[in-house]
């Protein structure tokens, strides 16, 4: 078997069982890898209904085929169980180290089950795995433990996902981080961990990973290297993702003040030079994107981490802080503590507004006076949160659900679809992502399609072009006609590279000649483990993908209208800059999205011959009994 | 100038290091027909936190050149020995955070338990 170790590793933190069983093929041959195989398997092992925090849910991190191998950007992996935030399929992947590591100890996953009654961490050690007590980490923060595991096994090549306190606290947004500062980031995945009583997943191995055809791979990979190589891209890799900052500003896309108005905020991205110290990659990555930062002066001078991009910064205008200090400094400690900074951000932005308009009092925060872009608020909110003490026992478990206990029109201010939080661009700046928030499978999520939206038709991939030829402005963000089918065909690609476990970042269509991305992929893969998937059964199984997580989520009771946006982007017209007046219609895009995902437009349940069509027979027959298959 | 040593010198640009291992992952599926770091010749020592990479040779190695071909920053060359003696004479090292290594008395303790 090439590409993949072939075992699967399963750990049971109740009993301490440890059995290790070989990957199936068929498997790999429907679900690749990554993402596609972690949603097969939660659909197969979690029941509906299972508490998310309680012992029967799983934990799934695994590896894709092409990790640990030369393919530009293939250092992802992929972090899955029933999310606490949505109560839906969960998961979230993140780059570093750790991706390509899991592969080095001869594992393409790893599952976690039960619950220990003590703290313990895992190592995965070649052969070797050991269940290890964790009480002396538990009360660390990521990076501590990540030190103080490397310390105790003497070994600075040990890749290390961490929870922090706010894992250990159930956070319900807590996170995993790696390195310093990357993060499987979204849908609870460090509470998960927390009610495990698992503070860290250590790996360190010697097992190679062999490819089907590695002259082929290396022709292939040269040329997205060099691609990445070339002046014109010299800005990306220096900036990353924050190089799309001058889209953000042209269109006034900025989330300001929790989703209340536009601003440019230029201030900020002429002050990131001075923040930067050193480009740093993923694993295996030649474009480098990420940067070393340290806040170079004034009172949070020294604060360093990782990241710092665009879906960083953003959080500070939502706060309605224009201050990249602050921003800095927060992404640093939210790191530590292990919470997600989208949701943490978006509470500090809703408690303010309830405050604002007298929702919340004195009363409720301990006499803390909460004022848009104050880091004294900022602070003393995140605190509060990581401790659940006063207020932050309420914001902890998340917006939605902080929004319902506090009431009094409090549910109108939480920016949020099924439970969890946007990115801090504004759906009506960009209604492409406005559709991709509200039918993401894992809750509102940018990445889940990630519409290149306001970029030039001719950097689209060349397999989209037939689409976009369709309609009339499908790349103006403000439109919203075409928004269904591109939501759809880029939501199946994301979902093979999410499988794949290459970075979304680095196998961009203007880097390859040919300008399919899927067609790459297909190359990559077929290189790598000498299977070969045409472009169509690649898409075809990004859909089967997509198709199997929409029945985990109606199997846990979603209806069509937990795909929606808040009140505020679909009725307040948007108050300035380009997108003035702007409102989401959401609905005329959902019904376009659902025509072209084949499920029914009034229930939004997949139909019959669509389920069958992806080999998804039994899925189909699931649905049947519970009345949720359309025909 | 005679040459007294027939060896090449890795030379390292620190700066422009950004740590990807490329290089190690160009080694080992030379030398060992896998992707494998830990069979690499070329290795990268870091101070994960603050971003230092350090490269350092193993003794087998030949010279081959293909981590230096692959490398996507250009962080690294082979030159003459006398090359690299007076490029070594013209150069400051530099100030930085000193990476960590992998303890082996530590490692020996360790399997005791």
């Amino acid at each position: 078997m090439y590409g993949y170790m072939g075992t699967i590793l399963r750990v049971n933190l109740t009993d301490g069982r440890i059995t290790k069983k070989p990957l199936p093929e068929d498997l790999i041959r429907d679900f690749i890898g990554g993402r596609g195989m972690n949603s097969k398997i939660l659909y197969d092992e979690i029941k509906p209904g299972t508490n998310p925090m309680g012992p029967e849910n799983k934990i799934i991190i695994s590896a894709g085929p092409c990790n640990g191998t030369i393919v530009p950007g293939s250092s992802r992996f992929t972090v899955s169980s029933k999310s606490p935030m949505t109560g839906l399929l969960g998961d979230s992947n993140s780059g570093g180290s750790f991706g390509a590591y899991i592969k080095y100890t001869g594992y393409d996953a790893i599952i976690i089950e039960g619950q220990s009654e003590k703290p313990v961490y895992l190592l995965v050690d070649d052969n070797q795995v050991q269940i290890k007590p964790a009480t002396h980490l538990w009360g660390m923060t990521t990076r501590e433990a990540t030190r103080a595991i490397q310390r105790e096994n003497a070994d600075p090549d040990i890749y290390v996902i961490s929870i922090g306190p706010g894992g250990e606290n159930l956070v319900r947004f807590s996170n995993l981080i790696t390195d310093l500062g990357r993060a499987a980031g979204r849908t609870g995945q460090g509470a998960v961990f927390g009610s495990k009583k698992i503070k860290a997943v250590a790996v360190r191995g010697k097992a190679g990973v062999k490819v089907a055809h590695p002259q082929a791979l290396k022709k292939y990979v040269r040329i997205l290297n060099k691609a990445w190589a070339g002046p014109a891209l010299e800005l990306k890799a220096r900036l990353g993702p924050a190089a799309g900052w001058t889209r953000y500003v042209e269109y006034g896309m900025f989330a300001t003040r929790n989703f209340q108005g536009g601003a440019s905020w230029k201030r900020m991205r002429e002050e990131l030079d001075d923040y930067f110290v050193q480009q740093k990659a993923c694993f295996a990555c030649p474009a480098g994107c990420n940067h070393l930062f340290v806040v170079p002066k004034g009172p949070f001078a020294g604060a360093y981490g990782e990241g710092l991009e665009l879906t960083t910064i953003d959080f500070g205008p939502k706060m309605g802080s224009e201050d990249l200090a602050l921003v800095a400094e927060l992404h640093a400690l939210l790191d530590e503590y292990g919470i997600d900074y989208f949701e943490t951000t978006t509470l500090v932005a809703f408690a303010t507004e309830c405050f604002e308009k007298g929702i919340i009092d004195r009363k409720d925060t301990d006499n803390l006076e909460l004022k848009w872009g104050s880091p004294e608020t900022a602070h003393a909110l995140i605190d509060k949160i990581v401790r659940k003490e006063g207020i932050g026992a309420i914001l902890a478990e998340g917006v939605r659900r902080a929004a319902k206990v506090i009431g009094k029109g409090a549910e109108e201010l939480a920016m949020e679809t099924k439970g969890q939080t946007f990115a801090g661009r504004d759906p009506r700046t960009s209604k492409g992502w406005g559709l991709g928030y509200a039918v993401a499978s894992r809750g509102a999520c940018h990445v889940r399609a990630h519409l290149p939206e306001a970029y030039a038709p001719e950097t689209w991939d060349a397999s989209v072009q037939s689409i976009l030829k369709k309609y009339q402005d499908p790349t103006n963000p403000l439109t919203e006609e075409g928004k269904g089918e591109l939501v759809k065909w880029h939501e199946d690609l994301v979902a093979v590279k999410n499988s794949i476990e290459v970075c979304l970042f680095a196998i961009y269509p203007w880097l390859i000649p040919s300008r399919s991305v899927p067609d790459a992929l297909s190359e990559f893969y077929h290189a790598v483990t000498g299977i070969k998937l045409t472009v169509d059964q690649m898409l075809q199984t990004g859909e089967r993908i997509i198709n199997l997580e929409r029945a985990f989520n109606i199997r846990e009771g979603l209806t069509r209208k937990d795909d929606s946006l808040p009140k505020r982007l679909l009725t307040i017209p948007y108050p300035d800059g380009p997108a003035k007046g702007q409102v989401v219609h959401l609905e005329e895009m959902l019904i376009d999205y659902y025509q072209y995902r084949d499920w029914d437009e009034k229930t939004g349940f997949p139909r019959k011959r669509k389920l069958e069509e992806l080999g998804l027979d039994r899925v189909a027959e699931d649905l049947a009994k519970m009345n949720c298959l359309a025909t | 100038m005679p040459k007294t040593v027939t060896d090449k010198c890795l030379i390292f640009h620190g700066d422009q290091c950004t740590g990807c291992k490329i290089c190690e992952l160009t080694c080992s599926m030379t030398k060992f027909n896998e992707y494998n770091p830990g069979k690499s010749y070329i290795r990268v020592l870091k101070n994960w936190e603050l971003d230092v990479n350090i490269v350092t040779l193993d003794l087998k190695c030949d010279f081959c050149n293909r981590c230096v071909s692959w490398c996507p920053t250009m962080a690294i060359e082979f030159v003459d020995m006398a090359e690299a003696a007076l490029l070594r004479k013209n150069n400051r090292i530099g100030t930085f955070p000193a990476p960590r290594i992998k303890s082996d008395s530590a490692a020996a303790d360790r399997n005791e338990h």
